[in-house]
């Protein structure tokens, strides 16, 4: 498979040299990427509080997957089973499967369990990663009751034409390469990203599970991921047509538990790949748009476990399966007056999946519609208050239609400072393992509802010279959702486990992001904070849980960023409170709370249109023994270094 | 600036002055009294091992732990104790300890099982281990703890006794099969066909065989039928009865027998006693579990106690009960969670 890669890099590498020389005299600039957050208000949703997720920890950490960089935002919690491992994202004490992912607008969650693999995503500084919390997630999607992540490509007027050529190596046979490449003139867009990650992953770690306690060097946990992902933009006046492609090949090994270093040598590995397809037509004219989409997906999934016992085969199973998934959206927004807006929205998505796993021979292959309405009206009594009442109604077929109703409210008191509101009552299928699994699967599962209210106070303050653009920024959520008839996978007397809708989860607490950005002649200061305060309570027919397992109760992380003429230098304290990892307050080792500190520097050199840029970064820096899962080590202190070209 | 480094200088202060764990403190163990293996959940890794003290009438948790300062492992299936040492067979770890007996300090470990169940001690220097996944029974050389070989059997395997110089195997995971083997040697002898799934044996004082099988379950591959109970002759595995649950939703398990070995108890929901010299099922259950999910059990064969655990959702903490002789509660105490095994002190 290394060989393949490395081939197909160099011939694309060989055939961008010579397609790049016919353009080199048209090329002014470089490819643009976003540095800080920034907020969209009032741009399509007056009252939604629909936040970015800052390109800051994507610039300073070339190699990381998503579910790396949404572990810095505030009211996420990253559930990582180690570098290059299953990694997934809740919002505020829900479930991953109550995370929902768009991209582009097409959904991207697996139809067979509802969740994402953040660690399968690359983090693209380019792409606009939205992140919908609560009921601000209804305005785009259905059956987020945490939240929603939306991934959108660059748009068409920040993509200049230009060349970047990124390569990092690091600890532990880490070898990233990006190459990014935009071409074309105003009109028509070409922007084609490839990215390959590769790790050995074998890291020496202090074995604490296992008798005697011992320096073990982590075993059976190399990965490789490829994605390639091309774009095609035409604008036309207020038409906006684009066509997206995105494929993605991922191979992994899963290392054991760090208890189970001793059992027989096994082969467990894991095949993701996946293709995404979309085309876009956008309309926009004053107050009036439109847009329609269609995609397709296909994923398919190779799971593998072979145990031996020297050279003798003791156990096998190999399990496939395939998820294909045709989408069709179209909507369209339209001013009844100065004062008064309509939007309307329908989503159409026909999946289907198969599983089989070969050694037991059994599995499913079902196939399922599903529409997703939506209707709002927003309503402008004065300039500086907007109210906006939405209502979805989503069939799935062989449920009962949801209907969901939601409300939000933005108020500004004053000019720097916007107070938003959300309430909504949130509807969530089960995914299909829920209902068909074999064994377990339950057909009989009701849908989970979320009762889903946010209030999000910002405020902006500009100081200085006005072109040196210092500004402080502060925002502050308050949340709480309560969760019934929440999907819960229990243990039988038969050994398999079955999902049942007996869980209730209240979940509140606060988060808040600040960031304060001073720019001075040469130099350019850029501190940014978050914190989460977050309280979860989960009750199981009469079972207790005072705490989520895995869900700190306090988690946060400041970060500093300092540019000296052209160096630059970053570093990031992240902190994680202590976590439990069972339910019921039943017997199990708490992880205990960490302090993680990366630090990075880089230093960029300016040749006519040729860029050079040479960095290292080291993380955890002071060499934490820690875990992110129970008994799945994380590396100690590492470092990379990375070289960057533009033209 | 300065109060930005400032900033950092304590961030990084306080990362360097973390409190570490405590030390847990080891617990000594009486003569009398009783472990309960709690199995955890499969991939959570958090079995534990508890203690009843019945001189002391206390009841300790986590023993293992407290006397090694690490966790037992993932998935505790088993517990064999043998002269001053006990054996701890840790199933999804492919591991066994062994502990001294007086303090569970750590004194070794046995590697590179793949999903061990069982261990019968047969001397000084042999042992035998069953698995659920590998279709031979592993052979323990105990005078190094290491693996010495296998004997191929062609089927997974579960419980195990020895009786009369010989071992009796049955064998669970969609499996209908019982077999015996010449303890020294490792040769089969004999094999005979069950019920659907045998998961637990015992011998009689007439020298027979009672195997129960739970049938398997709805929607099993392997296919269901009613749980049986089956009284076999162990010389030659022949049958000599067997009765056949009515419901087909019974799934009986943990069969036992009392100190006397004339009266068999297990689980199917509640809890059932019948005398070997019983020829149908009995009706009414010994002990009702009324809520209770009861999911361990063993007879104290001096005392006649009956043993009990509680599984409750799986999840949770469970329970264990003692009760006298004739199904009157004597004691409840909180375990780990999936108290499966329980391993008497026989002293």
């Amino acid at each position: 498979m290394n060989n393949i890669f490395h081939i197909f890099i160099k011939g694309l590498m060989f055939f961008l040299c010579i397609f790049l020389s016919f353009f080199a005299n048209c090329q002014t600039d470089t490819v643009h990427l976003k540095e800080v957050e920034v907020k969209e208000r009032y741009q399509f949703f007056p009252g939604i509080n629909k936040s970015y997720c800052d390109t800051l920890h994507i610039i300073q950490s070339v190699s990381a997957n998503l579910g790396e960089i949404l572990s810095y935002e505030p009211g996420l919690t990253v559930k990582r089973f180690g570098d290059g491992s299953l990694a997934t994202v809740s919002f505020r004490g829900t479930d991953p499967s109550h995370t929902k992912v768009e991209w582009n607008g097409m959904p991207v969650n697996s139809i067979m369990n509802g969740q994402v693999d953040f660690s399968l995503i690359p983090a693209c500084p380019t792409d606009r990663i939205n992140l919908l919390y609560g009921a601000n997630s209804l305005a785009y999607k259905s059956g987020a009751l945490g939240g929603m992540i939306s991934l959108n490509s660059a748009n068409t007027e920040n993509l200049k034409h230009g060349l970047e050529l990124r390569q990092e190596t690091g600890s532990f046979g880490l070898n990233n390469s990006y190459l990014g490449l935009v071409l074309g003139k105003k009109m028509l867009k070409s922007f084609t990203r490839l990215s390959y990650h590769k790790s050995d992953n074998d890291f020496e770690y202090q074995n604490t599970a296992i008798l005697p306690v011992q320096k073990m060097r982590q075993k059976n946990a190399a990965f490789e991921r490829l994605d390639l992902m091309q774009e095609l933009l035409l604008q036309n006046g207020f038409h906006e047509f684009s066509v997206h492609f995105w494929q993605n090949s991922a191979f992994r090994y899963i290392p054991p538990l760090m208890t189970n270093v001793f059992s027989v040598e096994h082969n467990e590995t894991q095949n993701d790949q996946a293709t995404r397809v979309l085309a876009a037509w956008n309309y926009r004219h004053n107050c009036y748009s439109s847009f329609i989409k269609q995609g397709f997906t296909f994923n398919s999934l190779n799971y593998h476990l072979n145990h031996y016992s020297g050279s003798y085969p003791v156990t096998f199973i190999n399990s496939e399966s395939k998820e294909k998934q045709y989408f069709a959206s179209a909507g369209t927004r339209y001013c009844l007056s100065n004062n008064v807006q309509l939007n309307a929205s329908l989503d159409y998505s026909f999946q289907k999946a198969e599983i089989f796993e070969e050694m037991l021979g059994q599995g499913y292959n079902v196939s399922l519609n599903v529409l997703d309405g939506m209707a709002d009206i927003e309503v402008f009594p004065y300039r500086w208050f907007n109210i906006t009442a939405l209502t979805r109604i989503k069939k799935q077929q062989n449920n009962e239609p949801a209907f969901i109703p939601a409300v939000f409210f933005s108020f500004r008191p004053v000019q720097s400072v916007v107070i938003k509101t959300a309430l909504s009552h949130n509807v969530n299928f089960p995914a299909l393992n829920d209902l068909y699994f074999i064994p377990g699967g339950n057909t009989e599962l009701k849908t989970e509802k979320g009762l889903q209210s946010d209030l999000n106070v910002e405020y902006n303050y500009r100081f200085g010279r006005k072109s040196l653009k210092n500004d402080f920024k502060t925002e502050l959520d308050f949340f709480y959702t309560d969760i019934i008839n929440w999907i819960l996978w229990q243990p039988t007397q038969f050994g398999f486990w079955t999902p049942q809708n007996i869980r209730q989860v209240i979940s509140k607490g606060l988060q808040t992001k600040s960031s304060f950005r001073i720019n001075l002649q040469k130099t350019k200061i850029f501190l940014q904070a978050t914190y989460t305060y977050n309280l979860a309570t989960a009750i199981d027919d009469g079972y207790i849980t005072e705490q989520l397992p895995y869900l700190p109760k306090h988690s946060g992380n400041l970060s500093a960023k300092i540019n000296l003429s052209d160096f630059e230098f970053f570093a990031e304290e992240i902190y994680t409170d202590t976590r439990i990892t069972s339910y019921y307050g039943s017997y199990s080792h708490n992880l205990e709370s960490t302090w993680l500190t990366n630090i990075s520097a880089s230093y960029l050199i300016k040749l006519m249109n040729l860029s050079f840029t040479a960095g290292f970064r080291l993380n955890n820096l002071f060499n934490k023994n820690y875990q992110m899962v129970l008994w799945r080590p994380m590396p100690n202190r590492n470092g990379s270094i990375v070289i960057t070209i533009k033209i | 600036m300065r109060y930005f480094l400032f900033i950092f200088g304590l961030v990084f202060l306080f990362t360097s002055c973390r409190k570490k764990t405590e030390n847990p403190t080891p617990v000594t163990i009486n003569k009398h009294g009783f472990f309960v293996v709690n199995e955890g959940n499969y991939t959570w890794a958090n079995s534990s091992l508890s203690f009843y003290d019945e001189t002391n009438d206390k009841f300790y948790q986590d023993i293992f732990y407290d006397a090694n300062a690490v966790p037992l492992g993932d998935v505790a299936y088993s517990m064999t104790i043998y002269k001053d040492k006990g054996y701890i067979v840790v199933n999804n770890s492919g591991i066994i300890y062994m502990v001294n007996m007086s303090d569970m300090k750590f004194l070794g470990k046995i590697t590179g099982f793949c999903s061990p169940r069982q261990m019968l001690i047969v001397n000084d220097s042999l042992a035998y281990v069953s698995d659920l996944y590998d279709t031979r029974i592993t052979i323990i050389n105990l005078l190094t703890n290491t693996i010495s070989g296998y004997v191929p059997v062609g089927h997974t395997t579960e419980k195990m006794i020895l009786l009369s110089g010989k071992i009796f195997v049955v064998c669970w995971s969609y499996e209908n099969l019982i077999f015996s083997l010449d303890a020294l040697t490792g040769n089969k002898l004999d094999s005979a066909i069950t019920g659907k799934q045998p998961n637990s044996i015992v011998a009689d004082k007439n020298g027979n065989l009672w195997v129960l099988c739970d049938g398997g379950f709805s929607g099993s591959q392997y296919g269901q039928e009613n749980a049986s109970l089956w009284c076999l002759n162990s010389t030659n595995l022949s049958e000599i009865k067997h009765f056949i649950f009515p419901n087909i939703q019974s799934s009986p398990t943990h069969l036992c027998i009392n100190g006397s070995y004339d009266t068999l108890f297990f689980i199917n929901n509640d809890i059932f006693k019948i005398a070997i010299s019983e020829d149908s099922l009995p009706v009414m259950p010994a002990i009702a579990a009324i809520e209770r999910n009861f999911y361990g059990l063993t007879i104290n064969p001096i005392t006649g106690d009956i043993i009990v655990t509680n599984a409750k959702n799986y999840v949770a903490n469970g329970e264990v009960f003692i009760y006298n002789i004739n199904g009157l509660l004597k004691k409840t105490f909180t375990t780990g969670v999936n108290p499966g095994w329980v391993e008497i002190l026989k002293n």
